[in-house]
C-alpha cells in the first residue's frame, strides 16, 4: 500500500482503531462500577473528533479526489462531505449512548465497538469506487446493526426485531449480489468507472438493466423505500430508541450516498434506465410512508413511517436527474445531499427526543431497560414540564414538515425546485401534498405536547442527552438559517464526481 | 436614517426580545419586557410612517439588500411602498393592545403567550416588509405556528380542532403555491439569472409565461390568498379559529393576519400574472359579492358575539376583495383603507367582546340586555366602533366601503348593487347585536357589572382615535396608496378607459 492509500483512507480507519481500542480498553482497564471510563469517552470522541478534523480540512481546502487500493476506494468531496455527516451523527449518537446503554444494561465497551465499526464501514461505503467494496461496506454495516437491534438480548421485541431486520436484510443482501455478478457479466469489471465507460460505449444490454435493476432494489430494501419498506417500522419500533436514530438517520445516508455515486459514475449515459423507476419509487414512498404515518398512536412507529417518506422527498431529487426532455442533469443529487444532511439532524434530534421522554418517564409493568418513550401519551405536557425539550421537538417536527427557518424547509425547497426546473412539476406538487398530509401526524405530536396535561415524570435525564438534543436543534437551524456553505460542498462534490 | 436596516429593526425586534424573554422566569418582568418591546416596535414604525417619502412604483422605499445564498442567488431583501407600511403600522399598533388585553385574560403560561405573540409580530411584519420572493414565503410560513400555539393552548374548549384546522387550510394553499414560487424562480432563470426579487418579478413574468402556464400559477396564489383572506367559500377555517383563539389571538387575527391574503394579491397575484387576473377577475367578483351576502346573512343567524363578528369578517374582506377586482384605482384604494379600518373595527370589536367576556364569562347575543345602564363608557365605545363597522359617514369604514362601491358601479354595476345590499345587511346585524346587549331590561345577574377599566379603555381609544381619523381627513392614506395601488393592479385597471368613454 501507498502512503496515498493511507492518506484516503485514513479516517474511516482512525474511527475503526477507535472502535476496536474501546472494546480493548475495555476488558483491560479496570472497571469503574457502571459508568464508561474516561479514557473510553476519550477514545470514541477523539477518533471521531479525528477523523471529522480531517474531513473538514480535506472540504474546506477544496483538495483533489484521491485514489486508493487501486481505485476501489475514493476520498473525493461526496465521499467527505457523506463522512462528515455520518461523523457528526455518530458522535451524536455517542453522547447520548452513556446514560443510555447504563439504563438499558448493555454493556458500553461493546455497544462503542460496535457503533464505531459500523461508522467506519460506513465511511467506507460512501466513498468505494467498485461494487464489491460497497457490496462489502454494506454487509459490515449491516452486521454491526443486527446486533446493535437485538443488544438488549432479554427485551423480546428487540429480538424480534433483530431477527427480522437479519432475514429481510439477508434477503435484500442476496438481490443485490445478484446485481453486482450480473453487472459483472455483462460489463467485465466491478469498476464503477469502467462501467460507466462500458456502458457509454455499448450501450444497455437485457444482463446489464436485470443487474442495475436488481442493485437499485438491493439500495432500496436498505434505505426503505416503497415497497421494500414493509421491514423498516417493525425494525424501527422494536429496536432500542438509540439504534433506531442511528439506522434511520446515518444507515440511510450512507446507503443514498453510495446509490448516488453508483447512478453517477456508473449509469450517467443512460439515464432512462433508472430515473422513470426513480419516480415510481419515490411517487409510491411519498404517498404510502405519509399516508401510513397519520394512523399511528406510537410517535416511534409514525417517525418509522416518516423516515419512509423523507426517502421519497430525497428519492425526487434522483429523478429530477433525468428531465421530462429526456437531459441528464447531475445537480440534481446535490440537492438530495443536502437534503440528506437537513433529514439526518432533524429526524436525530426527534429521536433522541424520544430517548430523553423515556429516560424521564416510567412504563408500568416494563423493567427499566426496554422502556422507550413511544406513545403519544408520552409526550403530554411536554411543553409545560420541559419546555426546552418540547420547544426542540417542534423545531424538529417543523422542520420535518418543511416550515421555514429549518434544514427540513430549505431541503425541500431544493429538491422540489430542481423537480421543478426539471419538468417534473407533478412530482414537485405530489410531494408538496404529501408534506402538507405529514403536518397532520407532526402537529398531533405538538398537540400533545401542548395541549394536554402533562404526564408523571420523576426522573431526571442526564445532561448529556439535552446536550445532543441542543446539538441537532442547533444543525436544524442552522442548515436552515445560513445553509449557504453546505450548498456549495454539496453542489461541488457532484460537479467533481 | 438611510443607513439603518430600519425595516429589518422593526421586523426582529420582537423576535429578539421573544428571545430574551425565554430566559426571564416567568413573572411580571415577562409582560413588561413584551409590552416595552412592541411600543417600541410601534414607536419605529410611525417616526418611519412620518418620514415616509414615496417611491415611485415599481421601487420600494428603505430598501435592503444582502446576500443570502450566494450559489443560488437567493436575496434577503425588504422594502416597503405605501400600501406595505400602512399594514406594517397596523401590525404594531394592534400588537401591544392586544397584549394589554390579555394581562387580565391570561392566566398562565403567560411567559409562552407573550412569546409566540411576539413572533407572530416577527413574522406578520415581515411577510409585509419582504421584497423577495423566498423571504416572503419564509416568513408566511414561519407565521403559522405561533397562531397555532396561540389558538390552541390558550384558547376555548374546541381550540385544537380550531388550531390544527387553521394550519393544514393555510398550509394546503401555501404549499402549493410554494410550487408556483419555484416554477417563477424556473422562469426567471430562462431570461437570465434566476431571481425571486419581487420588482424584478413583476416587470418579467408577464412577458415570459405563456398563458395556460400563468392560469395555473395565479390559481396556485389565489388559492392561498383566498384561504387567507378567507374568501367565500374557503371561509370555514375562520368562524372557528375566531371563535376558540384568544381575545389577543382573534384580534391579531383579524387585524392583521387577514390582510396578508388581499395584500398578496395586491403584491403578487395580480402584477406577476395580470392576464390570468383579468381572466379570473369574474368568478372572483362574484365570489365576493356572494361571500359578502352570505357572510352577513351567517351574522344575523348567530348567537355568540364572537362567532358574529368573526362572519362579519368574511363579508368586509369580500368587500376588500370586491374593490381590488373592480379595476378602477378608486375602487382598489377603497379596498386598502377598508383593510386597515377592518383592523381597526374588528380589532376593537374584538377587544370589547373580550372585555364583557371577561366579566360575564359569556358570549350570547341574547344573554345580555340593558348594558347601557351599568356599563355606559363600553357602550359608548362599542357603539362608535359599530358605527365605524357598519359605514357611517364620519368615521372609516364609509370612507372604504364608499370608494369600493364607487369603483364597483363603474365596471361591474350588478356586483355594486349586491355589495349595496350587504352594506344595508351589515346595519342590520350589527345594530340588531347593540340593540340586544345595551338597551331594554337589563338582567339582575349584570347588575353589578363593573364599566371598563382605565387599562382597557388605553387599547380602545387608540383604535376609535384612528377611526375618527381616518373618516375625517383619509386623504393623507388615499395619497399615500395611491401610486402603488395603480401599479399593482396594472392590467386590471380599466379607469383610464372608462375616462375616455365619458369625456365628450
Amino acid at each position: 500500500m501507498t502512503a496515498l492509500d493511507w492518506v484516503a483512507l485514513l479516517p474511516a480507519v482512525i474511527v475503526l482503531a477507535a472502535g476496536l481500542l474501546v472494546v480493548a480498553a475495555d476488558v483491560f482497564l479496570p472497571s469503574r462500577g457502571d459508568r464508561p471510563g474516561v479514557s473510553l469517552v476519550l477514545l470514541g470522541f477523539g477518533g471521531l473528533g479525528a477523523a471529522g478534523f480531517l474531513l473538514v480540512q480535506r472540504l474546506l481546502a477544496g483538495r483533489r479526489a484521491i485514489e486508493a487500493l487501486g481505485g476501489s476506494l475514493v476520498l473525493d468531496d461526496l465521499a467527505c462531505l457523506l463522512s462528515l455527516a455520518i461523523v457528526a451523527s455518530t458522535a451524536l449518537l455517542l453522547l447520548v449512548a452513556n446514560a443510555d446503554t447504563r439504563r438499558r444494561n448493555v454493556a458500553y465497551g461493546e455497544y462503542y465497538g460496535l457503533v464505531l465499526a459500523c461508522a467506519s464501514a460506513m465511511m467506507m461505503l460512501v466513498a468505494s469506487g467498485d461494487l464489491l467494496m460497497i457490496f462489502l461496506n454494506l454487509e459490515i454495516l449491516s452486521i454491526a446493526l443486527y446486533v446493535l437491534t437485538g443488544i438488549t438480548r432479554r427485551n423480546p421485541r428487540a429480538n424480534e426485531a433483530a431477527v427480522k431486520y437479519l432475514v429481510t436484510g439477508a434477503f435484500a443482501t442476496g438481490f443485490q449480489l445478484f446485481g453486482v455478478a450480473l453487472l459483472y457479466g455483462a460489463t467485465g469489471s466491478i469498476r464503477l468507472a469502467e462501467i460507466g465507460a462500458w456502458l457509454a460505449a455499448v450501450g444497455p444490454t437485457p444482463l446489464f438493466e436485470t443487474g442495475l435493476g436488481l442493485l437499485i432494489v438491493g439500495f432500496a430494501f436498505k434505505i426503505g423505500a416503497v415497497p421494500f419498506h414493509m421491514w423498516v417500522p417493525d425494525v424501527y419500533e422494536g429496536a432500542p430508541t438509540t439504534t433506531t436514530a442511528f439506522m434511520s438517520v446515518t444507515v440511510k445516508a450512507a446507503a443514498l450516498g453510495a446509490l448516488i455515486r453508483v447512478l453517477l459514475i456508473a449509469a450517467p449515459s443512460h439515464p432512462e434506465l433508472w430515473a422513470d423507476l426513480m419516480v415510481a419509487i419515490s411517487i409510491a414512498t411519498m404517498i404510502a410512508g405519509n399516508l401510513i404515518a397519520i394512523r399511528q398512536t406510537s410517535v416511534k412507529r409514525m417517525l418509522a413511517f416518516s423516515s419512509i417518506a423523507h426517502t421519497g422527498y430525497a428519492l425526487v431529487a434522483l429523478a429530477a436527474m433525468q428531465g421530462t426532455d429526456g437531459t441528464f442533469s447531475a445537480e440534481a443529487a446535490a440537492t438530495a445531499l443536502f437534503y440528506l444532511l437537513a433529514y439526518s439532524f432533524m429526524t436525530f434530534g426527534a429521536f433522541i427526543v424520544l430517548v430523553y421522554v423515556g429516560h424521564e418517564v416510567k412504563v408500568e409493568g416494563r423493567p427499566p431497560e426496554w422502556q422507550d418513550a413511544e406513545h403519544i401519551d408520552d409526550l403530554a405536557g411536554l411543553g409545560s414540564r420541559r419546555p426546552w425539550a418540547a420547544f426542540a421537538m417542534t423545531l424538529f417536527l417543523v422542520s420535518l414538515g418543511g416550515i421555514p427557518p429549518t434544514a427540513g424547509f430549505f431541503g425541500k425547497f431544493l429538491v422540489f425546485s430542481e423537480a421543478v426546473a426539471q419538468g417534473h412539476v407533478w412530482l414537485a406538487v405530489i410531494g408538496v401534498l404529501a408534506s402538507l398530509v405529514s403536518m397532520f401526524y407532526y402537529l398531533r405530536v405538538v398537540v400533545a405536547m401542548y395541549m394536554m396535561p402533562s404526564v408523571a415524570a420523576d426522573e431526571q435525564p442526564e445532561g448529556s442527552i439535552a446536550w445532543a438534543v441542543g446539538l441537532s436543534a442547533a444543525a436544524t437551524l442552522l442548515l436552515g438559517i445560513v445553509p449557504g456553505r453546505f450548498v456549495e460542498w454539496a453542489s461541488r462534490s457532484i460537479d467533481l464526481l | 436614517m438611510a443607513e439603518l436596516p430600519v425595516l429589518s429593526l422593526i421586523t426582529f425586534l420582537p423576535a429578539v426580545a421573544a428571545v430574551a424573554l425565554a430566559f426571564v422566569p416567568d413573572g411580571r418582568e415577562v409582560k413588561g419586557g413584551a409590552f416595552a418591546g412592541s411600543v417600541l416596535v410601534l414607536v419605529l414604525s410611525l417616526v418611519l410612517l412620518w418620514q415616509f417619502e414615496p417611491p415611485v412604483p415599481p421601487a420600494l422605499a428603505y430598501a435592503e439588500d444582502m446576500v443570502w445564498v450566494e450559489s443560488l442567488g437567493i436575496h434577503y431583501r425588504m422594502g416597503v411602498d405605501g400600501i406595505s407600511l400602512l399594514l406594517i403600522v397596523l401590525t404594531a399598533l394592534l400588537s401591544p393592545l392586544a397584549m394589554v388585553i390579555s394581562w387580565k385574560a391570561i392566566h398562565q403560561g403567560e411567559k409562552g403567550f407573550h412569546i409566540a405573540l411576539l413572533l407572530l409580530q416577527t413574522a406578520v411584519t415581515g411577510v409585509f416588509a419582504a421584497a423577495d420572493l423566498f423571504l416572503f414565503y419564509v416568513f408566511w410560513e414561519v407565521m403559522l405556528l405561533p397562531m397555532a400555539l396561540l389558538i390552541g393552548i390558550w384558547g376555548g374548549p374546541r381550540r385544537i380542532y380550531a388550531s390544527i384546522k387553521f394550519v393544514l387550510y393555510t398550509m394546503t394553499g401555501s404549499l402549493l403555491m410554494l410550487v408556483a414560487i419555484l416554477y417563477c424562480w424556473w422562469v426567471s432563470g430562462q431570461a437570465g439569472a434566476p431571481t425571486l426579487e419581487i420588482t424584478a418579478l413583476q416587470s418579467i413574468l408577464p412577458s415570459l409565461l405563456p398563458a395556460s402556464v400563468e392560469m395555473w400559477l395565479f390559481a396556485a396564489f389565489a388559492l392561498s390568498f383566498a384561504i387567507k383572506v378567507p374568501m367565500f367559500p374557503f371561509h370555514t377555517w375562520l368562524p372557528d379559529a375566531h371563535v376558540e383563539a384568544p381575545t389577543a389571538g382573534s384580534v391579531i387575527l383579524a387585524g392583521v393576519l387577514l390582510k396578508m391574503g388581499t395584500y398578496g394579491f395586491l403584491r403578487f397575484a395580480i402584477p406577476f400574472f395580470p392576464e390570468a387576473a383579468v381572466a379570473f377577475t369574474t368568478p372572483i367578483l362574484i365570489l365576493s359579492a356572494t361571500g359578502i351576502i352570505y357572510g352577513s346573512l351567517m351574522c344575523m343567524a348567530q348567537a355568540d358575539i364572537k362567532k358574529l363578528i368573526a362572519y362579519s369578517s368574511v363579508a368586509h374582506l369580500g368587500f376588500v376583495m370586491l374593490g381590488i377586482f373592480s379595476g378602477t384605482v378608486i375602487g382598489a384604494q377603497g379596498g386598502m383603507i377598508q383593510m386597515i379600518n377592518h383592523g381597526i373595527s374588528t380589532g376593537a370589536l374584538f377587544l370589547l367582546v373580550g372585555v364583557i367576556y371577561e366579566r360575564a364569562h359569556t358570549r350570547g347575543v341574547r344573554d345580555f340586555g340593558g348594558l347601557a345602564k351599568v356599563m355606559p363608557v363600553y357602550a359608548t365605545v362599542f357603539v362608535i366602533i359599530t358605527l365605524s363597522s357598519i359605514g357611517l359617514p364620519g368615521l372609516n369604514g364609509f370612507v372604504g366601503e364608499f370608494l369600493i362601491l364607487l369603483g364597483t358601479f363603474q365596471t361591474a354595476p350588478v356586483a355594486a348593487v349586491v355589495g349595496a345590499f350587504g352594506v344595508v345587511l351589515g346595519a342590520i346585524y350589527m345594530l340588531t347585536l347593540v340593540r340586544h346587549m345595551f338597551f331594554g331590561p337589563l338582567p339582575e345577574r349584570w347588575a353589578t357589572l363593573p364599566d371598563v377599566t382605565t387599562a382597557e379603555l388605553a387599547t380602545l381609544v387608540p383604535l376609535v382615535a384612528v377611526a375618527v381619523l381616518v373618516g375625517f381627513v383619509p386623504t393623507p392614506f388615499l395619497a399615500l396608496t395611491e401610486a402603488p395601488i395603480t401599479h399593482a393592479i396594472g392590467a386590471l385597471n380599466q379607469t383610464a378607459t372608462l375616462a375616455a368613454a365619458v369625456a365628450p
